[in-house]
Formats: structure tokens, C-alpha cells, sequence
């Protein structure tokens, strides 16, 4: 063998995948260490979309800051609006009617259903099947279009609002809404004859990048990579809020069904399933829809007294955390946000050791990261 | 042998649960298409598609504006740059009154502000331009006095989009390609 | 268990293993548990003892906090303080905590917990980029959000913005009067909008 072709194999081969990649869910990048398909590591870096959402927190007023927390996570919305509210809420010591928290649980649930949409898309797409994505996408829509009925916006709803929701619903749109779940119930099986079952969906996540619930819960993942992982916990049913006591639901587990518990697949499954009971939760609500207010008596300017809230809501992603410090101004002195694709991506480097380049894809995508999110 | 087998099994699962996806890719060939191509083969115009609440580009109505500069206030990010001066004869007036549409987050608290309805979402939203400061959309052209809070009779609300398809070139200038009939192109 | 017992017993157990009681702050519950208090309580170690209290807080059976939430830095300029809060949340006895300590805001130091949690890695360097609170001991403390040459740490209350990174402006240029802009689009004749026919409006794509 000549020389130099002793030497190849020998390097460390540096790829950059990313900001720009059909398969990176947002401009973020990773930093592949490979040895052949083999990666060393892959190290994630993010930052593009810093857009200092926290540093803005303290230059506008609590009510004024309600349509950035739409920005937080476009895909997720609604549940950036909710936190937000429940924050200011508990430092003010407010009680939201119950029409209001029935409608808050009916527009987070459609948004839930929307998102996962998108997830179970872009994992099918990532591993290579993109008629999934289209179909999904057309799901997608029919709330996009629903929610602007209810809000006025498509992705930045801007719905709920300190002290309950901007605007209520009539009959005719929550039989719309139960239309489009009766319309929904069916595709969703659908959705596993077409993907769920299929053998080369299940070879490229059965098994890959398992993720023990130990390692989960150190690196701090929620929501539907937690479960995913073996670990019950819902914080709509654990730590409840809202009028979620009332409702009845189930939390899916994943069970690997198609390897180990915490691989890939089970993220596909519990996602799936998550939207079953989604659909569930909102039969129920829009039955059990109370009269009433939409809106509490907020102050005409909100000074919430001086003190500090962590307020967690499980959104579509899992646990969406805010820190808010008040020092009794109208302006919020700190916000932080604890966003789940922000654990989920601190975990990559972690896991990426000795994937190949093609799992990555498939990890990445089914831990869902978004990276507006992530960078804030 | 068992490897072989296994591996003979997996092509057979393989075979039958494609064979399973693709009858529901099929089944689709049977369904009405629910693609729609814009912009230009809608049968009918997205705007008249858009349900009511649908926040698209501002508007100002000047006949109803008094000046109050509420919904200056209201807004996050100062989109809105209301000049309201005191002429020694004609009392106060409005001398500037410009939205950036292209700041514009249409989160809508301008419009919930305003007391009397002058600011409002128009359902326009096709604004796209080359030209970033060409979406900064001025409603004065020269001074004048606001509104009254109370007016007897009310004017007659102008329709919505109007005030401002009257105030910036857009899509709207140009002559709308005729919709295909439908059954034309398959759409799906 | 209410709120104030939930304090109570992580203060003992953390005072068991520090060998001092963390102080309890914040809006404390009341013993009665009367009426909820707005805000949260936390308990607050000494910046010296941090990696001991989180490592206990994560170890001690009866705390078992495994689940790091939020690690988060609050400057207080008019404290000459920045305040470390951790949010820690325990799985298997159903509890949150709040966790705190306070450093010097001229050179604020505080050792690295990314070895208790692994979650706290990306939260100690955005604690680093965005607060400037150095970590001893952190595995890699990089900038995480913003350039590795971006001047300063935007989360302090005195960070101004630079006006200008690199040549790029941080701002969009000041916005022309409505006057000038009139005679560049809008008032100019109908036809000059976005048509192909007539190109784009002054100063659009140029030539
Ligand atoms: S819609 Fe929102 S961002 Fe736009 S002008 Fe009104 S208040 Fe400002
Ligand atoms: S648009 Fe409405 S809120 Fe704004 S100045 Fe006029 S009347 Fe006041």
C-alpha cells in the first residue's frame, strides 16, 4: 500500500451540517467530528437566532410583552402565551374565569395537535419519506385555519392574555372544531398504516440513539423525549393547573415497541398517541365549556408586587418554564426561559458519540428541537 | 440459516407495509385535491377566504382618528409615528400619522386601544416589496384637525382594505389573471 | 405536604449536609399555611458552598432533586450583587426547590455544577455569555448564544448596545420623515408600485 493510502482513515474529518440544512429544524448548526460515517461527536451550535427575547422582557410591560412570547417558539405559541399569563397571574394573585381557562386548554390542545404534526413530519421526512410530511402538513392547515378564526394570526396567535383570553368562541366555530376532530381520528390511524407500521420507518428508528430515563432526567429533557424514555410524568396530570383536573387523560409511555425503551421510535409513538389523547381532552372540553367572562378585572396598568415565579405549563414539547423577577415596576426586571429544545439539543453532543451521520438525522429529528427556542 | 431467514422475513415486511402505505397514497388519488394553487388560479380571491378576526396590514381612518395617540402608546415597538401639533388658528393638528407595516408584529394591541375604531387590521396581507422603507405607510398627507370623540351623525365606515390600498402600491394595482375554471389543472 | 413543611424539611437536610442552615428567602410560606403567598421561597447557601448544597441536593435521599429545571442569573446593580437561582425539581418525591446563592457583581465567580447536573452545561454558558459570571471548573466554558467577540454581557442592567458589530449596524436606519419618502414611492404615480412594468419603487434594487 503506498503511503498516503495508509494514511487515510487516520484523520478526524470535520463536517459542518448546518446553519443551512433541510434536515437542522431552524438555522442551527452541528459540527460533525466524524471517522468515516462514524461520529466522534457532533457538537451543536446555536445562537443564530438570538434575537435577546430576554433582554427585551425588560424594557416593555407586561401586557406589551405577550405578542414576543409568541415568538418564542412559533410552533408552540399558544403555551408561550399561557406561561407568560400564569406568571404575571400567580405574582398578582389572579383568578381567571373558567370559560377562559376552557378556552386556554381547547386553543393549547389544537396547537399541541398542530405541532406534533409537525414532529411525526419531520421525522418521517428526515428518514425519507416525504409524503407523510405533505399529508400532515394538510392537518396542520385545517387548525392553522381554525385558530386564525379564533385569534386573528395563523402561527402568532397572541390569544392568551394576562388575566384570560382575547376573544371568545361561538357555536358555529366549536362544531368546526369537532368536525375537524372527527376528521382527524380517522387519518391518525391513517397516518400508521401509511408510516408507523412501515418497516423502513421502524429499522431507521427502532433502536437508534436509545436515551436511558437516568440520562433523560439529568440532562433535563420533558415532555414527549422524557416519556419517551420511560419516565411518567405529565404535568397536566402530576402537577396540575388549569382545569386540567377535571379532564380525563392518559399519559403515554413509550413501551419500545420496536427496540429498546427510549429509542426513537417510542418519540414517533408517544407523539402519536399524544395526539389521540389531545383530541380526547378537546372532545371534553368543548363539551363541558362553561358561560362566563372571558377575561378577568386586570388593572388597567399591571405592577404585579415585588417577588420571583418559576411557572411551568407542559407544552407540546414538554415542560416550558419561566423564571419572572418582579421588582413592583411595570416592567419585569428578568425573564428567563427554560424552553425544551434547549435541554434536547445540550444532550446531542452527549449521545452522538459513535451514531452514524444518518442516525444523527433521525435522533435530531425525533427529539424535536426548534431552534428559535433554543436561542431566544 | 436463521439470519438468512430473518432477513427474507424483513423483506417480506418490508414488501406488505409499503404495499400498506401506498394504499393510502392511493386511496388519495380518489379524494377531492385540497391543494389550491395561489395566487393566481383561486377561484376565489384568499382575502375573501380570511376569516373575520384575521389581523392583516393597518389602516388608518382619518375621518374617525382624533388624535389621541392611544394606540402610539399602546404599541410594543413603535411602529406607529403620530405627530400631533398646536396651530395657532386651527387649534391641534394632525401632522403625521405613519405605520411600518414592514415593524409591524400585528399582534393587534394598537387596534384594541384605539377608542374610536380609526385604527383597525385591514385583511390585506400581500405586501411584499423590494424596498423595506416602502412599507412605512403614511395616512396625512398634509395637516389636519382630528375627529371629534362623538360625531352626529357617525360617517359611513369606509370597507375594509380600502383607506390603505388607496395609500401604497400592492398586488391590488396589477390585473388579476383570470381563474381557471374549475377541473382545469388537476390541483391535488 | 404544604409549601412551608417542603421548605422546612430541604432546609434541614441541606443544614444536615452543609453543616450551616441555608437562609430562607422570598416570599416564605406561611407556617399555617394560610393564605398562598405571591411568589416563590428559595433557600440561599453561601457562594463558597454551591457545588457542596447542589451535589447534597442531588445525593441526600430525602432531597433527590435530579431534575435541574432552570439555572438562571439575575443581576441587581443597585445590590452590587448577581444572584445564581437554580430550579431543581425532584421526580421521585414530587417537590421543586428553589436554590440560591449571590456573588460579587465586580467579578462574579461561582463553581460549575455541570458534574451534578449535566443539564446545567448549556445553562452555565449562557450564564457566561449573557451575565459574565465566570464557572470554575465548567468542561467548556464557551460563549453560547451570542460571538465569542461580542463586547460584554447583554443581561446586565448597564450593557449598552454597541452601535455597530463588526461593520454591521444593530440598527435599522433611522426612519426617513414621511415628507421624504413621499417623493421616493408612495405618492409617485400608480404603475411605479411592484408591476413588472415598472420595476421597483426608488432605491429598491438599484440598476
Ligand atoms: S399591530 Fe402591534 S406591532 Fe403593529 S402597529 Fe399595532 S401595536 Fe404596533
Ligand atoms: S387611531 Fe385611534 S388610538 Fe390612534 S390616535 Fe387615532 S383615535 Fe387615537
Amino acid at each position: 500500500m503506498s503511503p498516503e493510502l495508509q494514511q487515510v482513515g487516520r484523520e478526524e474529518f470535520v463536517l459542518n451540517m448546518g446553519p443551512h440544512h433541510p434536515a437542522t429544524h431552524g438555522v442551527l448548526r452541528f459540527v460533525l467530528h466524524t471517522d468515516g460515517e462514524i461520529m466522534r461527536r457532533a457538537v451543536p451550535e446555536v445562537g443564530y437566532l438570538h434575537r435577546g427575547l430576554e433582554k427585551l422582557a425588560e424594557a416593555h410591560t407586561y401586557a406589551a410583552y405577550v405578542p414576543f412570547t409568541d415568538r418564542i417558539n412559533y410552533l408552540e405559541s399558544m403555551f408561550c402565551n399561557q406561561v407568560w399569563s400564569m406568571a404575571v397571574e400567580r405574582l398578582l394573585g389572579l383568578q381567571v374565569p373558567r370559560r377562559a381557562e376552557y378556552l386556554r386548554v381547547i386553543a393549547c390542545e389544537l396547537n399541541r395537535i398542530a405541532n406534533h404534526c409537525i414532529a411525526l413530519g419531520s421525522i418521517a421526512m428526515d428518514v425519507g419519506a416525504y409524503t407523510p410530511f405533505v399529508y400532515l402538513l394538510r392537518e396542520r392547515e385545517a387548525i392553522n385555519d381554525l385558530l386564525e378564526a379564533l385569534c386573528g394570526n395563523r402561527l402568532t396567535y397572541h390569544y392568551v392574555r394576562i388575566g384570560g383570553v382575547a376573544h371568545d368562541v361561538d357555536e358555529g366555530w366549536q362544531g368546526k372544531v369537532r368536525a375537524y376532530l372527527d376528521h382527524l381520528e380517522p387519518i391518525l390511524d391513517e397516518l400508521h398504516s401509511l408510516v408507523g407500521g412501515n418497516e423502513i420507518l421502524v429499522r431507521r428508528l427502532g433502536g437508534v440513539a436509545v436515551i436511558c430515563a437516568s440520562d433523560a432526567v439529568g440532562w433535563g429533557l420533558v415532555g414527549p423525549n422524557l416519556r419517551a424514555s420511560g419516565v411518567d410524568w405529565d404535568l397536566r396530570r402530576d402537577r396540575p393547573y388549569s382545569v386540567y383536573p377535571e379532564l380525563s387523560f392518559e399519559v403515554p409511555v413509550g413501551r419500545g415497541e420496536q427496540g429498546q425503551v427510549g429509542d426513537c421510535y417510542d418519540r414517533w409513538t408517544v407523539r402519536v398517541a399524544e395526539m389521540r389523547q389531545s383530541v380526547r381532552l378537546l372532545r371534553q372540553a368543548l363539551e363541558r365549556l362553561p358561560a362566563g367572562d372571558i377575561l378577568a378585572k386586570v388593572p388597567r396598568s399591571i405592577k404585579p408586587p415585588a417577588g420571583e415565579v418559576y411557572q411551568p405549563v407542559e407544552g407540546a414539547r414538554g415542560e416550558l418554564g419561566l423564571y419572572l423577577v418582579s421588582d413592583g415596576s411595570p416592567k419585569p426586571s428578568r425573564a428567563k426561559w427554560r424552553s425544551s429544545s434547549f435541554a434536547a439539543l445540550s444532550i446531542v453532543e452527549h449521545l452522538s458519540r459513535g451514531l452514524m451521520i444518518a442516525d444523527l438525522v433521525a435522533l435530531i429529528a425525533s427529539l424535536d428541537p426548534i431552534a428559535p427556542e433554543v436561542d431566544r | 440459516m436463521g439470519a438468512l431467514a430473518s432477513y427474507l422475513r424483513a423483506i417480506g415486511r418490508t414488501v406488505l407495509s409499503v404495499g400498506d402505505g401506498l394504499a393510502v397514497t392511493f386511496s388519495y388519488l380518489l379524494r377531492a385535491p385540497v391543494t389550491l394553487q395561489y395566487p393566481d388560479r383561486m377561484r376565489v380571491p384568499v382575502i375573501e377566504l380570511l376569516p373575520e378576526r384575521s389581523r392583516g396590514m393597518l389602516e388608518v381612518d382619518l375621518d374617525l382618528c382624533t388624535g389621541c395617540a392611544a394606540c402610539d402608546r399602546a404599541c410594543p415597538i413603535d411602529c406607529i409615528a403620530l405627530e400631533v401639533v398646536k396651530h395657532a388658528e386651527r387649534g391641534r393638528l394632525i401632522q403625521r400619522f405613519d405605520i411600518d407595516l414592514g415593524k409591524c408584529m400585528f399582534c393587534g394591541l394598537c387596534t384594541e386601544a384605539c377608542p374610536t375604531g380609526a385604527i383597525r387590521h385591514s385583511h390585506e396581507f400581500e405586501g411584499g416589496t423590494g424596498d423595506v422603507r416602502a412599507l412605512v405607510v403614511p395616512f396625512v398627507d398634509a395637516p389636519r384637525q382630528p375627529a371629534k370623540a362623538k360625531q352626529e351623525p357617525p360617517p359611513a365606515p369606509k370597507p375594509l382594505g380600502s383607506i390603505l390600498r388607496a395609500r401604497m402600491p400592492g398586488p391590488w394595482d396589477r390585473p388579476r389573471p383570470p381563474a381557471r375554471p374549475e377541473g382545469g389543472e388537476h390541483a391535488g | 405536604m404544604s409549601p412551608a413543611e417542603e421548605l422546612a424539611t430541604c432546609q434541614a437536610a441541606l443544614a444536615g449536609a452543609l453543616g450551616e442552615a441555608p437562609t430562607v428567602g422570598g416570599a416564605a410560606p406561611d407556617p399555617a399555611g394560610a393564605a398562598a403567598p405571591a411568589g416563590d421561597a428559595w433557600l440561599e447557601v453561601p457562594a463558597a458552598r454551591w457545588r457542596e448544597a447542589c451535589r447534597a441536593a442531588r445525593d441526600l435521599p430525602e432531597l433527590g432533586f435530579d431534575f435541574l429545571r432552570s439555572l438562571a442569573g439575575v443581576d441587581r446593580p443597585e445590590a452590587g450583587r448577581i444572584d445564581v437561582v437554580a430550579h431543581l425539581f425532584s421526580y421521585r418525591h414530587r417537590r421543586a426547590l428553589v436554590l440560591r446563592t449571590s456573588l460579587e457583581r465586580a467579578a462574579p465567580e461561582l463553581d460549575s455544577v455541570a458534574q451534578v447536573w449535566p443539564a446545567a452545561d448549556w445553562h452555565e454558558r449562557e450564564l457566561w455569555d449573557l451575565l459574565g459570571v465566570r464557572l470554575r471548573g465548567h468542561p467548556d466554558l464557551r460563549r453560547l448564544l451570542l460571538p465569542e467577540d461580542w463586547p460584554g454581557h447583554p443581561l446586565r442592567k448597564d450593557w449598552q448596545e454597541p452601535a455597530e458589530y463588526r461593520g454591521i449596524p444593530t440598527r435599522r436606519e433611522a426612519r426617513a420623515t414621511a415628507g421624504e419618502l413621499a417623493k421616493q414611492t408612495y405618492l409617485a404615480p400608480r404603475g411605479l408600485g411592484r408591476d413588472p412594468a415598472g420595476g421597483q419603487p426608488d432605491g429598491g434594487g438599484g440598476a
